[in-house]
């Protein structure tokens, strides 16, 4: 029982000396200082109101901007202008196949340019995601990606 | 490259092997096996408590190892959060590390065994947004030593080969460089 005790001493401390720095990190893709407020314009072919607030609520949950509108006519710093599609994943014929196994699956992609109040282009991006359950999904799911793009910087 | 690297189906895969390897096994066991015995595709499964030891983290999780003579398959669970107040993430829960590992364990005895394996680190930073997630390509040693026939000490050491743009083993929040070992210690259970 001493010999035990000895290795587990000797393992905390050769752990506890040893501990390790992890740092994550993200460096933001714009100048959130510069451009403090942002106004959202969805737009594309599967771009509907409630896709439109479905992004501005989780830019204003989870972005750098310190103030995300709908409203055009509400003075902001920047504006985000996001096209979105969604898409069914399989083609028609195997929609229309007897095979009751097969599930349909929807992506989406969605294309953003970042404006700034004097109309010069700050930054776009486009990205795509698919094999989703729903349309909704995809669609949610690809307008997560632009949220993520525009994260704050952290280093922790 | 901004990780996507895990895409979401990997993860719910992940986390539904876990959810139901350790029912699974222990139910498979009860109905099909006499006490004492083990299934025919597995010799060993055994169970991990684990504490990483990282400045500024904490990192406690656990551990499903899978075994067959030589084989191990070992799948950790781990919930990060910060130890030190951050401005930058409010509650300081920073999310969860699932790892996936292959083994070969060449030594194995009565009072110790060790193992040597490659495999993943994902990292999915719930605390900061539900999609951001890092990964690393790892290998891994373990070693146990078995002091009870079924109660072992573990430590292990990995170290990241590949890593996503925003994780960074060794280099610490402000910049200083440190060793690129990441270690952990726990207590182990062998359920068979």
């Amino acid at each position: 029982m001493a010999a035990l005790n000895d290795l587990a001493l000797l393992l905390g401390l050769v752990t506890a000396a040893a501990c390790t720095p992890m740092t994550f990190s993200n460096e933001q893709s714009v100048d959130f200082g510069a451009y403090p407020s942002v106004s959202v314009e969805m737009g594309g072919p599967d771009g509907s109101d409630r896709q439109g607030e479905y992004l501005a609520s989780e830019l204003s949950a989870h972005s750098g901007f310190r103030r995300v509108t709908r409203d055009g006519r509400d003075p902001a710093s920047a504006f985000l202008a996001v096209d979105l599609s969604v898409s069914i994943d399989d083609s028609l014929l195997e929609l229309l196949s007897d095979d009751d196994d097969s599930e349909i699956t929807y992506s989406a992609a969605v294309h953003y340019q970042l404006f700034a109040a004097d109309g010069h282009l700050i930054d776009s991006g486009a990205d795509a995601v698919e094999d989703e359950v729903t349309s909704f999904d995809a669609a949610e799911s690809a307008l997560d990606q632009v949220v993520l793009h525009y994260l704050p910087s952290y280093r922790f | 490259m901004r990780l996507s690297l895990l895409p979401r189906s990997c993860f719910v895969a992940l986390v539904g092997l876990l959810a139901l390897l350790l029912p699974g096994v222990a139910r498979a066991q009860s109905e099909e096996w006499g006490a004492g015995e083990s299934p025919p595709f597995l010799d060993r499964v055994l169970g991990t408590g684990q504490w990483f030891w990282l400045q500024g983290k904490a990192m406690p999780g656990f551990e499903l190892d899978l075994g067959r003579g030589l084989f191990e398959a070992d799948f950790e669970l781990s919930f990060i959060g910060l130890t030190d107040r951050s401005r930058e993430l409010e509650g300081g829960f920073v999310g969860n590390q699932l790892g996936a590992y292959l083994m070969l364990t060449p030594l194995r005895e009565r009072y110790y065994d060790v193992s040597a394996g490659l495999g993943v680190d994902g990292y999915f930073l719930w605390g900061i947004h539900p999609d951001a997630r890092e990964a690393a390509l790892a290998p891994r040693v373990v070693a146990r030593f078995w002091p009870l026939e079924n109660v072992a000490l573990t430590l292990s050491a990995r170290t990241y080969l590949l890593e996503s743009d925003g994780l960074e083993l060794g280099t610490a929040r402000d910049g200083g460089a440190a060793p690129r070992i990441l270690l952990s210690t726990g207590l182990t259970w062998r359920f068979f």
